[in-house]
């Protein structure tokens, strides 16, 4: 009990550093500019762009919906005692940019929804293991994700956000990166016996 | 008649052949101007009101780029008017210059240079939406130019009271002032996005014989300078534009279509999925709890 007490009263530093940061350099030009994928200054040099890109953000609305999932399931993944939750974090900023970089000749690229997605996914996998034969739920959650992601692969389109009503092209890739480094840190710890959470009473399951 | 008046009358007739041959030599400064005027073509009735929207503009932009048609000339305008005026493959030519730096631009599909016939003197915003469904343009580059020729006589032009002066010696002084100017306006809205200018001076002089062909040569050249400071001046104007478009987003809205591969791009969830994933995963816990 007193472990329990002790995983829920922790401060999601990982969720709160990141909504904070993205937060702030939404309302900074300069931090905006500085940080934002752009093809042209990565090329020149400014490696940390691939990184930092998803701290990027291009109205008030993308900010808004993105920090939103991103917090809310955030907060639940790191008081649940769900491990590597940084790492999650890590990946998923650091691969898009990466990958358009390697592969795609877009200009600049910003947005914490790969994080959101990754989040998301993530929770649903560690709350649907920790519910064992009850957590039909948290599936179904992972399998509108899992569809929606789909979709916009094939469709090579949004099937939510509308095209024109944002100042930018939304990209499909950072919430199929976002899915599936979730998939693989999930399944990767249960395959490896590493314990990827921790129960409701704050043991490790097994 | 006596020596003394034959002497007076040929020197009589002397002078009034030199006079003769001045006047038509030294005509003191003349004036020669074409233009063509944005306002005067797409506002050529000043008793109906354009009123602009807010422009979308969908990347990558299908653009064209046109001159609009010259302002009819005074009759009273200076002789043998044509040489400044720019002919069709000239225009052509400059027009593809100027189009060269916007196909290099990542949110431009592609650019259309669209000749002369295609636009009607003050033919107005009906005339450039027969323009955007034939063409099938979103947004359009009009040019207009004004080109102003004077020429003055130098006190070389003295030397054209002999035939080899008015030949060879280049008193004629020619001054020759271009502007030239793009509208970059959103058909739809009516909207002019921004503009960017471009001017020239041509100095030079000629002689009386080779006039017309030196102010033909001028004449290009300064629309040449000019159009080469326009460049310039567009990749300026583009860079505070978008800049503008940032700024102001209820001002101008950005979209994308389908496919673009260029520009700026987001992770993006959305409202609707971002509360179904939010109702779903309360739900969840909700039940969670009541178990």
């Amino acid at each position: 009990m007193a472990k329990q007490a002790e995983i829920a009263g922790r401060i999601p530093v990982v969720t709160l550093s990141v909504a904070t940061l993205a937060l702030v350099v939404y309302f900074s030009s300069p931090l905006q500019e500085l940080l934002v994928y752009d093809r042209a200054a990565v090329s020149g040099g400014a490696v940390w762009r691939l990184f930092t890109a998803p701290f990027v953000h291009f109205s008030a609305s993308h900010i808004f919906w993105d920090a939103l999932v991103f917090v809310a399931a955030g907060c639940l993944i790191e008081t649940s005692g769900y491990r590597r939750f940084g790492l999650l974090c890590a990946i998923v900023a650091i691969l898009p940019g990466s990958l358009l970089f390697l592969f795609s000749d877009l200009g600049r690229y910003g947005g914490l929804s790969g994080l959101s997605t990754g989040a998301a996914s993530y929770l649903c996998l560690c709350r649907a293991q920790a519910a064992g034969g009850k957590g039909r739920i948290w599936h179904l959650i992972l399998m509108l994700i899992l569809l929606k992601t789909g979709v916009e692969l094939a469709v090579q389109d949004p099937l939510f956000a509308k095209a024109d009503r944002i100042p930018f092209r939304v990209l499909p890739l950072a919430h199929i990166v976002g899915l599936l480094t979730a998939s693989f840190l999930f399944f990767h710890g249960r395959l490896g016996g590493r314990p990827t959470l921790t129960n409701d009473d704050g043991t490790e399951p097994g | 008649m006596s020596k003394v008046t034959q002497g007076i009358c040929m020197i009589g007739g002397a002078l009034l052949a030199l006079s003769l041959v001045g006047c038509t030599a030294m005509e003191g400064q003349r004036k020669r101007r074409a233009a063509s005027s944005v306002v005067e073509y797409l506002f050529p009735n000043k008793a109906v009101k354009v009123v602009p929207s807010v422009p979308y503009l969908a990347l990558p932009l299908k653009v064209g780029m046109a001159f609009v048609p010259e302002v009819a000339s005074k009759p009273n305008s200076w002789r043998r008017n044509q040489a400044n005026r720019l002919n069709e493959r000239e225009r052509m030519d400059l027009m593809d210059r100027v189009a060269a730096e916007f196909k290099a631009l990542p949110f431009v599909d592609d650019i259309e240079v669209i000749p002369s016939a295609y636009l009607r003197a003050k033919g107005g915003f009906e005339n450039l939406d027969q323009i955007k469904t034939m063409h099938g343009i979103d947004v359009i580059v009009l040019l207009s130019y004004d080109q102003v020729q004077h020429t003055d006589d130098s006190i070389l032009s003295l030397t054209y009271l002999t035939v080899i002066g008015a030949m060879a010696i280049e008193g004629e002084r020619n001054d020759t002032s271009t502007m030239l100017d793009a509208a970059v306006f959103d058909i739809a809205s009516r909207k002019m996005l921004f503009r960017a200018p471009g001017t020239s001076q041509v100095k030079a002089r000629a002689a009386p014989l080779h006039l017309e062909e030196e102010l033909r040569k001028d004449s290009f050249t300064g629309f040449g300078l000019a159009a080469d400071q326009l460049i310039v001046s567009l990749k300026d104007q583009l860079t505070r534009f978008q800049a503008k478009v940032k700024e102001r987003p209820e001002e101008y809205k950005v979209v994308h279509r389908k496919g673009y591969s260029g520009g700026t791009g987001g992770g993006s969830l959305g409202a609707v999925y971002s509360l179904l994933l939010l109702a779903l995963g309360s739900f969840a816990l909700w039940r969670n709890r009541q178990k």
